[in-house]
Order: structure tokens, then sequence, then C-alpha cells
């Protein structure tokens, strides 16, 4: 469904995107996953169609987005970081007003508009204003006029950005849906557990590249053996850990390393912790996740 | 493009309060104005003040009598005797605007041919009213000297032509030529005054307040369209929009034929009010009149997008769109009729819109002109539409369309 080669956008110095090769085949929930500032939003700018690369290509559906002409963008569904929407539109006329623009008018738009307010269930509030809903409401309405247009393949950036727990519930519980119905799904996100629980393939996104890839079962396989080692302490802020990729939290007084062999690796980082003047209090070793596969490839935490 | 337009009118129209204030703004901007230019240039004297002259009569001849009768006489003015000082104190203080004087000697002079003692003092800042004053006093006073020296003309042709007739009979002939002088030096047919253009019904300062101020809150409507722009940038509804298949500068001419239709119906609602409510006749020629407001329409439209890819910011749309239509309006003459300012900032106000406009309007209902006729004025304003839309894009792809 979608295919990258060698992605490349820069402003001025900074290199936004360096060089992603991507595939992401029909029917797939891909996740991008990383930092603010990794790259993810350009990568989906691009792949929609208004932000041309430096340098490389970009095909949907097999056709090339900068060649084809607006046809392309007939095939994609793209959800933004954003709220776009009229505040001063209800629901139901925002959904209709997006589906014109995809050519999806009448008696059909009218009923993929209700079908589609029925699934995100504000079947009950399509006449009120927008600007009358929560984030939350918001937020599906925002799924919902990406999908007027009935597109095989959803680009998401970000969808669940600013909203409750309970909200973002509902959300994943729609993006599940959408991808039983057998949607190609390019996701991004900056939270693991999203990737974690619904991609069915996930790449970890940093400073414009992608530096790992693959299924959660074939990451974890990748660097199964990996720990997580976090360890509260109480007294002076600790000098740098040595040896170790890790990261200190001076808020939550804590530092987390990502290590190899626990045992000889923990007794080493609480001998450099007594060292500062810094005591333990409280230590936790945690299996590898993404967190812990980031924290091990970049030295950062995905919030950092 | 259509779907665009008709999406921001549904947004337009959904808010009905503020359709209406919308409206409410230029209709009772456009009665203030009729109000006061009305009362300055209006043909129907009866409706303004009368203007006050003060008057000294130091010749206190009968002469001098008549001609205080003859001024007191004259529609809209009003003659109030006083003491040449307190008349000079009370136009100082600014109560009064002006004072004549008629010094001893007067009938004299008058008599000798010599200049006469006869001074009007004023106050300068009342330049407009002590205009009218003085040309009321020159023409009344040209007419009773004139008076004056038929009657001396009459005296010296009955000396020398019939000083042999009968007394009865030189009586009959002195009143036969004085009759017949006084006929032909009666003061309004000095100068037969005759108006080629506007008719009784016409009121050019209700042409002036309908025209000029309906064309400055149109720009001011159109205006909001820069902001709406604006709001969908940093909303990403603009992304969203650039995402869909549609051409780019679709979503330009969509604002565009928002502004125009904002524009026909803003301007129709107020030519409406104006024939209903003011009085002006609208009727005179319909496709002249429709076709000077999709004119002016797409003219001010085309501002409305050129003010919405310019800036950058909603508060720039805010400050450079006020700047902007304030100028335009003002050097246009929206706010002052043209015919006040000097002659260069007349030239100068070929530069706007709102010239074009207020001059093909000012042609239908003052000159009565057709269709034919303001189609020169209408294309001025199409040009001027296309010249600003051809820059609008060049800016809205530099400006607006880059959204990384």
């Amino acid at each position: 469904m979608l295919q990258i080669d060698e992605l490349l956008k820069r402003y001025q110095q900074h290199t936004a995107v360096n060089g992603i090769s991507l595939r992401i085949a029909k029917g797939e929930f891909y996740g991008l996953l990383g930092p603010n500032g990794a790259g993810k939003t350009t990568t989906i700018t691009m792949i929609s169609g208004i932000l041309p690369p430096d340098s490389g290509s970009i095909h949907v559906h097999g056709q090339n987005v900068y060649q084809s002409g607006p046809a392309v963008k007939q095939h994609m569904g793209i959800v933004p970081q954003e709220i776009a929407l009229y505040d001063d539109l209800n629901a139901l006329d925002n959904l209709l007003f997006w589906g014109k623009l995809y050519g999806v008018s009448g008696t059909t738009a009218k009923e993929r508009a209700a079908h589609l307010l029925n699934w995100i269930g504000l079947d009950d509030r399509k006449h009120d204003l927008v600007k009358t809903y929560s984030g939350g409401m918001k937020r599906r309405v925002n799924i919902a006029a990406s999908l007027m247009h009935n597109p095989e393949f959803v680009l998401m950036d970000e969808p669940t950005v600013g909203i409750d727990p309970q909200s973002r519930n509902k959300i994943y519980e729609l993006l599940a849906d959408l991808h039983a119905q057998g949607k190609t799904i390019l996701y991004t996100t900056h939270y693991m557990q999203e990737a974690e629980a619904m991609c069915s393939k996930i790449g970890i996104i940093d400073k414009g590249k992608i530096i790992a890839e693959g299924t959660l079962s074939e990451l974890k396989q990748k660097h199964v053996q990996m720990e997580k080692i976090v360890i509260r302490y109480q007294g002076d802020r600790p000098n740098d850990i040595n040896g170790y990729a890790c990261t200190l939290d001076e808020e939550a007084q804590t530092i987390s390393c990502v290590v190899q062999h626990t045992g000889a690796a923990l007794h080493d980082i609480v001998q450099q912790l007594q060292h500062s003047k810094a005591d333990v209090a409280h230590i936790d070793i945690q299996h590898a996740g993404l967190e812990s596969i980031f924290l091990q490839l970049t030295g950062r935490q995905l919030r950092d | 493009m259509i779907k665009i337009a008709l999406k921001d009118l549904k947004i337009f129209f959904s808010d009905k309060r503020a359709v209406v204030l919308s409206l409410l703004l230029p209709i009772g901007l456009i009665t203030l104005f009729a109000l006061a230019f009305g009362g300055i240039v209006s043909d129907d004297e009866e409706g303004g003040n009368p203007i006050r002259v003060l008057c000294s009569d130091y010749d206190l001849s009968p002469v001098s009598h008549d001609i205080i009768s003859a001024l007191d006489s004259i529609p809209g003015m009003e003659i109030v005797m006083q003491k040449k000082e307190d008349a000079i104190a009370a136009i100082r203080k600014g109560d009064e605007i002006a004072a004549l004087v008629i010094d001893s000697g007067f009938t004299a002079a008058l008599n000798q041919g010599n200049d006469l003692p006869l001074t009007l003092y004023f106050d300068q800042s009342r330049e407009m009213e002590v205009g009218i004053l003085q040309n009321l006093l020159i023409s009344r006073l040209s007419a009773i000297k004139g008076s004056i020296d038929a009657q001396k003309g009459v005296d010296r042709v009955m000396e020398k032509l019939f000083s042999q007739l009968p007394a009865t009979m030189q009586d009959s002939v002195r009143r036969e030529l004085t009759a017949g002088l006084q006929e032909e030096s009666k003061p309004e047919q000095i100068v037969r005054m005759s108006g080629v253009v506007g008719d009784e019904e016409s009121n050019w300062g209700l042409i002036q307040a309908v025209a000029g101020t309906a064309i400055m809150m149109l720009l001011f409507s159109v205006g909001a369209i820069g902001k709406s722009m604006l709001e969908e940038k940093e909303s990403g509804v603009l992304k969203k929009l650039m995402q869909s298949p549609i051409h780019r500068n679709e979503i330009l001419f969509g604002k565009m034929l928002t502004g125009v239709i904002m524009g026909i119906f803003q301007l129709t609602v107020m030519f409406l009010y104006a024939w209903l409510v003011l009085g002006l006749d609208i009727l005179i020629d319909i496709p002249a009149l429709v076709c000077m407001i999709l004119a002016t329409s797409l003219a001010c439209a085309a501002f409305g997008v050129l003010l919405a890819s310019i800036v950058t910011t909603k508060k720039q749309a805010d400050s450079l769109g006020t700047i902007l239509i304030l100028f335009m309006s003002g050097i246009g003459g929206s706010m002052i009729p043209l015919y006040i300012m000097p002659s260069f900032m007349q030239n100068a106000a070929v530069i706007s819109v709102n010239y074009w406009s207020i001059q093909g309007f000012y042609d239908i209902f003052w000159r009565k002109a057709a269709f034919v006729d303001v189609l020169d004025n209408a294309c001025i304003l199409i040009g001027i539409a296309a010249g600003i839309l051809s820059v609008s894009l060049f800016f809205f792809r530099k400006n607006i369309l880059r959204i990384m």
C-alpha cells in the first residue's frame, strides 16, 4: 500500500527526515513511534502530498504521490494532529463538507455520514455545533471526517493527543475496528503503550531516521536480553552513571538504565550511586518494552 | 471552489445575530452620513437651519433699510440687528458666524458710485457657511446696486428726452421705464441658473452617503475573509484542505466567491434600505445598478483575498485591514466627498476601489447613466479585481500555503 524510498527533507541546516525507507502492506497497522521532533509529522505530511521531499520517492497504491495528480489522494484518509474541523458547523455538516471535497455527495454522503456518526457514537449530537463538543468528541469527529470517502489507507498523526484516558480508550476501540475492516493504517505516536497495544508492525523513528523496525515480538526478540532497572534514590542528585544507557528524572528522583546482565550491572550502578552520596530507596527491574528498546537505542526516553 | 464558498456562507449565515449586526452597522452609518450630507447640500433649503447674520446699520437711510429687508427675505438667511461692537464680540466668542456693518455714508457712496462703506466681519473657522453667505450677499447687493443705477439712468433719460412733456405724462413714462428695468433686474434673473444634471428628486448628499458608506463597510466585511483564512491555517483546517484532492488555488477562489456573494448581498440590502427608507431612487436603470453591484463586489472581494494572502497572523490582518480600508475609503471619497479634497488627492483617488465604485453609482443615481455608460467604471473595477487577484495568488502561495 505504501512504499517510501530514501526520503529526505531538510529545513536550512536542520534535517527533519533523513533517508527514511519503509513498506506498509495492505491491511497492516503500522506504528511510527518516536519522541516529539523525531520527524513523524514531516513524514506524514510528505506522504499526504503537500510537502515535496528534497529527494526520495513515495508511492501509495502503486502511484507516485507527487507525479500522479490528485487521484492518488482518493486512496488516503488523513487524520491530522490538529482538530481540523469547522467549530461553527455541526458534526453532520462537517462530515458532509469533507466528503464533498473527495467527491462524495448527495444520498451517498448522507448515508456515509450517518454511518460514521453512529460508528463514533455521536449520532445523537450530530446537529450540535462542534464548538460545543469535548476534546474527545472532536477527536472522534476528526477521524470520521477523514473516512467519508472510505479510503483504503488511513494516515493518523497522533490522533489521541491531549485527551483524557477514557476518550483515548474509545478511540482505540474505533481504530481496532478500522483495522478489522481491513484498512491499512499508518499511525504516529509517542505513546509506547499505543504502539504496543495496536500496531502489527512498529518503526522507531529518531532524528529523522528509522532506527528499528519490526513486529513487537521481533523487536523484543532482538532486544530480549535487555532489562530495565529503575532505581529511586534519596539525597543529592547523583553523578552520571558510567558505562550504561541511563536517564535521570530529577523530579521523580529515579534513574532508569537498560542493561544486558542485570546482576552485575545492578551491583555496579548501586555502587556508583553510593559514591555520589545518593541513597537507594527502591529498585525495580522491568522486562524490555518499547520504551526500554528506545532508551537502549537512543540513550533517551520517548518523552524527552 | 463552490463547495468552499457554500461552506463559508453557511458558517456566515448560521450566526443570525452576527448577520443582522453586520447589516445594522452600515445601515446606521448610511443614515448618519445621509443626514449629515443631506443637511449640507440638499436643494431643499427648508430642511436646514437658516444662517444667522448680525447687522449694524449706521447709515440709517431708506436705501440701507431696503437692503437689510431684502437680505432678511432671502430663504435660509436670518438678519438680527445689533451694535457693531456687540456683533464683533459675539463672533469672537463663537456665538455668531458673521456681522454685516453698513457705515454712515453708504447711500451717498452708492449714489456717487464710490466704494461702499460696507464690511462683513466673520469667523474664519466657519469658512463653508461664510462662503455661502458671501455668495448670497454679493448677488443681492449687485441686484440692489443695479437697480439704483438703473433708476439714475431713468432720471437722466427723462431729463434729456421727456422734460418738455406734461408732468402727468412724465410720471406715466417714468413708471413704464422703471417697471421695465425692475422686471429685468430681478435678483434671480441677474444670472439665469439651469442645472444640467440631477433633478429635484435627486439628492447628491444621499447618493454620496449610501454609495460611499456601503462600499467602505463592504470592504470591512470582506476583510474578515483574511481573518478566517488565518484561523483555518492556525487550526489545521487549511492543511487538511490542501491534503484533499482539490487544487490549491480553489481555496483562494472559494474565498473570493464567498466575498463576491457577501458583497452582492450586503450592497443589495444597503440599496434596498436607501430606497425604502431614505427615498433614493434605485430603479433608474436596473441593469446598470446590477452591473455596478457585481463589479464592486468583485473588486472588494479581491481586496479581501489580498489581505488574506499578505498577512501571516490574525493581528496583522486586523491592523493592516483597518489601515488599508480607512486609507482607501478616505482617499476614494467614502468618508468625505471628493470635491472637497485638494486636487492632488482627487488625482490619487483613482488608486482606490472606492473611487471607481462611488463614481459608478453616482453616474447611475445622479447622472441617470444607462448600462452602457457605467461599463467603463465596471470594467476598471473588474480590471482592479483581476490585478489584485494575481498579486493575491502569488502571496497566497508564498505565505499561506507554506505550512511547515
